[in-house]
C-alpha cells in the first residue's frame, strides 16, 4: 500500500466527486421523486445537525449527494427506496412522511435503519449515505472550525508544529 | 526516431532511471527518458490548498490494471492477533486468506517518489551480508564503504535533512540540510519510547529545512504523500529530472509504454519497442537502462524473451523474478487523551532503529525500524477521523469529533523481508493489460519467520503507545493479512555470480552487455525497515560513475560500437 492510501480508500467512502457546479439535473430527477428529495435533508441534519458548524442541509450536502448518486449505477435508486423507508416508517405511526417527524423521532428511525441486518435497503441506505455523506460534510471548510481543524494544510502548512495544539474546544 | 538520435534509454524515470538520467546526461550523453505514466504538475495537480485536500494522491493512471495476484495463504488461527482491523468496521480483511487490495505505485514523471515520505536512509552496514552471517537472502556484492561516496552525492542532489550524529551509518560529510525539529505529536510519542529505554532520534528526509536552488523550504503541512506543491520535497521531478533536462541532453517523454527489448547480436541488446500513446515506436539503445521496479522490470525483461534468451531477457541464471521482497509492516493506531494536533508536522519526522540490526530481534534473524505515522495511515483529516476514528452519527458523533480531532497517534513498523520459495513475480499465463501485455503475476507468501517478525512489531508499537498514553488502539494494520507494496525488491538480484544472480555488482545483466537494471529489483536483502529510495539512487550514481569513467565502456557507447 501502497499501504498509504489503501487504508483510507477502504475504510472510507469513495471520494470521487467533484464538489463545485452542482445544478439539479433532470436526469437525477427522473430517478428520485420529490418526496424523497423532502426527507432526505432531514435525514442527513439526523446524522449531522447543526452545532457550531451548521447542518448537513445548510451545507447543501443533500444537493452533492444527488449529484453523486447520479454517476453511480442503482445509486439514485438506493436514495429512493431509503427515502421510501424513511417515510413508510414515519407514517406508520404518524401518518405524516419522515421530514414532518420532531427530532426524536427520525433520531429512533434512523437508528432502526442503522441497526438493521446487513443487506438490508435500510441498512444499505444507511451505511452508504452517511458514509458519503461524512466526505462531502467534511470536505467543507464550514465545518473545520469547530472541530479545531484549521485547515487546508496549504498554503500556510503548520508552522506551530513543535507546540501544542493552541485550537480552542 | 531513428538509430543513433541517442546515447542512452533508460525505462521508467523514478528513483533509479531519474538518477541515471541525472549523472549521463550531466556527462554529456545523450539520454531518452521514457515513462510509461504521465507528467505531474507541482503547482497545479496536488490540491492542498483546497477544500478537496484529503484526496488521496491523484493518481492519474491506475497501476492496478498491470498485475494479478495469485491466490495467498490461509491465515492461521494461532496468527489471528496479527490480523488488521478498525473498531468500527471489523477485519479489515474480511476473508481466511492473505488478501491484496490492490498494488500501489505512481505512474508518473518521477515515480513513486511522487508519493513518499521524503525518507532517505541509507542501509545498515550490518544488513548487507546477510547470507554470509546468517544463511539467508544474499550478501550484496559491495560494501558500505563503496557506496558511502554515492549516498552523500545523492543526498547532495535531493536535499536530505538529517541529524548531526549517526553512530550506526559513517558519512564522509553532514547532510547538507539542518534537520527538521520533531513534531509535538513526535515528542510524545518520543516519551513513551524513552520510557521503554528506547530512542526515536530526528529521521533523515529529503524534504528542504531551508530554501535551496529555487525551491521553498518545507511548511509541516504533513502532506507528503498527496504531492508537494511546494516542491521542498526532493522528489525525483523536481530534482535529478529537472536538472538532467536543463543539460540538454536528456529527452523525457511521458505516456510511453515499452512493450518488448530487442536483442542484436554479440551479446547486446537492440532497442526497444513502445507505444507512445498513439503509435508504436522503435527506439535503438546503445546502452540500455530498465528501472521500473521490482515488479515491472522483471515483467518487462520476461515480456522479452526471444529464440536467443528463451527464458527471458537477463534470465540466464533462471533467477529473474524470483527472490521477490515486499513490505512487512504493522501500524498501530491510538487516542490520546490530551490534543496532539497530531496533523501537523512531516509525516516520518522521527525514527527508532534500536531493532534495526539483523540480529537485533530476539530469536529473529532480520531487523526492523519505528517510526509515527498518522500521516502514512491518513489519520489527519476530518473524513477519515469521521469515518475511522469516530463513526456514529448526530449529536454524538459531532461532540466525539470536536474531543477527538488530533488526539490520534500512530506507529509503524517496518521490517526485514527476506526471500521465500513461494514469493516471486512472474507473467500471468492468460490476463492481458490495456496494451495486450501479459500481466504480471505477483506470489506472495509470508513465512514463519516472517510472521514473528510483524508480531515484534505489533508488541512494541502497542507497548511504545501504551507508554506515550495512548493505549487505546482503535485500528491496526499488518502486512501478515494484507499484502503491502509499499517498498519491494529483489527480482533482478544484484550479485558476482552469474549462476546465482541477474546483475552483476555494477547493475550490469551478466550476459547482456549494454542492458543494466537500476532498480530496487537488484536489492540482494532489504535491510530492516530502511526506506529504499536513498540506496536506488546511490546504486545508481556509483553504476553510472563506471560507465562514464570507463574509457572502454563510454566510447564504446558515444561510438555505439554495439550495433
Amino acid at each position: 500500500m501502497q499501504r498509504r492510501t489503501f487504508i483510507s480508500r477502504i475504510l472510507a467512502s469513495s471520494f470521487v466527486v467533484s464538489l463545485g457546479g452542482y445544478i439539479p439535473g433532470t436526469f437525477a430527477n427522473a430517478f428520485i421523486t420529490k418526496q424523497a428529495l423532502r426527507s432526505l435533508p432531514a435525514f442527513l441534519d439526523t446524522l449531522l445537525p447543526e452545532d457550531e458548524a451548521p447542518s448537513s442541509s445548510r451545507l447543501g450536502i443533500d444537493k452533492y449527494l444527488v449529484e453523486h448518486a447520479a454517476s453511480i449505477e442503482n445509486y439514485l435508486r438506493l436514495l429512493q427506496l431509503g427515502c421510501q423507508w424513511l417515510d413508510q416508517q414515519a407514517s406508520a405511526g404518524n401518518n405524516v412522511e419522515f421530514w414532518q417527524l420532531d427530532p426524536q423521532e427520525m433520531e429512533g428511525i434512523v437508528t432502526t435503519a442503522e441497526q438493521a441486518p446487513e443487506g438490508l435497503i435500510q441498512r444499505m441506505f444507511f451505511d452508504r449515505v452517511r458514509a458519503d455523506a461524512f466526505t462531502f460534510y467534511y470536505s467543507n471548510p464550514d465545518s473545520w472550525v469547530a472541530i479545531g481543524f484549521a485547515g487546508p494544510p496549504q498554503p500556510g502548512g503548520y508552522l506551530d508544529f513543535a507546540a501544542p495544539p493552541k485550537v480552542k474546544r | 526516431m531513428s538509430r543513433g538520435d541517442y546515447d542512452v534509454v533508460i525505462i521508467g524515470s523514478g528513483a533509479g532511471g531519474g538518477t541515471s538520467a541525472w549523472a549521463l546526461s550531466k556527462a554529456g550523453l545523450k539520454v531518452l527518458l521514457l515513462e510509461a505514466g504521465p507528467r505531474f504538475d507541482p503547482f497545479g495537480d496536488y490540491k492542498l490548498d483546497t477544500p478537496e485536500w484529503e484526496r488521496p494522491f491523484p493518481n492519474k493512471i491506475n497501476p492496478a490494471g498491470r498485475q494479478v495476484f495469485a491466490e495467498m495463504q490461509p491465515l492461521a488461527e494461532k496468527w489471528k492477533h496479527l490480523r488488521s482491523w478498525n473498531h468500527l468496521s471489523g477485519r479489515l480483511n474480511k476473508t481466511d486468506r492473505r488478501q491484496s487490495f490492490g498494488y500501489h505505485h505512481v505512474l508518473g514523471v518521477g515515480g513513486s517518489s511522487l508519493h513518499f515520505t521524503g525518507e532517505a536512509h541509507r542501509m545498515n552496514p550490518a544488513s548487507m551480508q546477510m547470507k554470509t552471517r546468517f544463511g539467508v537472502a544474499a550478501d550484496w556484492p559491495m560494501s558500505y564503504q563503496d557506496l558511502e561516496p554515492f549516498y552523500a552525492q545523492a543526498e547532495d542532489v535531493v536535499g536530505v535533512a538529517g541529524p548531526a550524529q549517526d553512530s550506526i551509518r559513517p558519512r564522509s560529510k553532514p547532510y547538507p540540510q539542518k534537520t527538521h525539529p520533531k513534531s509535538y505529536a513526535s515528542t510524545c510519542l518520543e516519551k513513551g519510547f524513552n520510557k521503554l529505554g528506547m530512542e526515536l532520534t530526528n529521521n533523515a528526509l529529503a524534504v528542504l529545512s531551508s530554501p535551496t536552488d529555487g525551491r521553498a523550504n518545507c511548511n509541516y503541512c504533513g502532506g507528503c504523500l498527496r504531492g508537494c506543491p511546494r516542491r521542498d520535497k526532493g522528489s525525483i521531478d523536481v530534482t535529478y529530472i529537472r536538472e538532467a533536462v536543463a543539460t540538454g541532453n536528456c529527452e523525457v517523454q511521458s505516456g510511453c509504454t515499452v512493450n518488448m527489448i530487442q536483442t542484436g547480436s554479440n551479446d547486446t541488446v537492440k532497442g526497444v519497442h513502445y507505444h507512445d500513446g498513439k503509435d508504436n515506436r522503435f527506439v535503438d539503445a546503445p546502452l540500455l537502462i530498465v528501472a521500473c521496479g521490482a515488479v515491472e522490470t522483471p515483467r518487462l525483461l520476461l515480456m522479452s524473451q526471444n529464440a536467443s534468451a528463451p527464458h527471458g531477457l537477463a534470465n540466464e541464471s533462471g533467477e529473474l523474478g524470483k527472490n521477490f521482497m515486499e513490505t512487512l509492516l504493522w501500524t498501530s493506531s491510538g487516542l490520546h487523551p490530551e490534543p496532539m494536533g497530531s496533523h501537523r508536522g512531516l509525516p516520518v519526522d522521527s525514527i527508532c532503529w534500536d531493532y534495526n540490526k539483523p540480529d537485533a530481534i530476539p530469536g529473529v534473524i532480520g531487523g526492523c525500524r519505528f517510526g509515527p505515522s498518522q500521516a502514512e495511515s491518513d489519520l489527519v483529516g476530518p473524513i477519515s477521523y469521521a469515518n475511522r476514528v469516530v463513526g456514529g452519527w448526530g449529536r454524538g458523533h459531532r461532540d466525539k469529533m470536536k474531543q477527538t480531532f488530533g488526539h490520534v497517534l500512530s506507529l509503524t513498523g517496518i521490517g526485514e523481508s527476506l526471500p521465500n520459495g513461494n514469493t516471486f513475480v512472474s507473467l500471468h499465463p492468460s490476463e492481458k493489460d490495456a496494451f495486450g501485455r501479459p500481466k504480471a503475476y505477483i506470489h506472495s507468501h509470508v513465512d514463519e519467520m516472517a510472521t514473528k517478525r510483524i508480531e515484534f512489531m505489533r508488541n512494541t508499537c502497542r507497548e511504545v503507545l501504551a507508554a506515550a498514553g495512548a493505549g487505546e488502539i482503535f485500528e491496526e494494520f499488518s502486512s501478515y493479512d494484507i499484502f503491502s507494496s509499499t517498498h519491494v525488491f529483489g527480482t533482478c538480484r544484484m550479485g558476482s555470480d552469474p549462476q546465482t544472480s541477474v546483475v552483476d555488482p555494477w547493475c550490469r545483466s551478466h550476459r547482456w552487455r549494454n542492458l543494466y537494471v537500476v532498480d530496487a529489483s537488484v536489492f540482494p536483502s532489504t535491510g530492516g525497515g530502511e526506506s529504499p529510495g536513498l540506496s536506488i539512487q546511490a546504486l545508481a550514481l556509483r553504476a553510472m560513475n563506471k560507465i562514464i569513467n570507463s574509457s572502454v565502456e563510454y566510447s564504446t557507447v558515444r561510438n555505439s560500437e554495439y550495433l
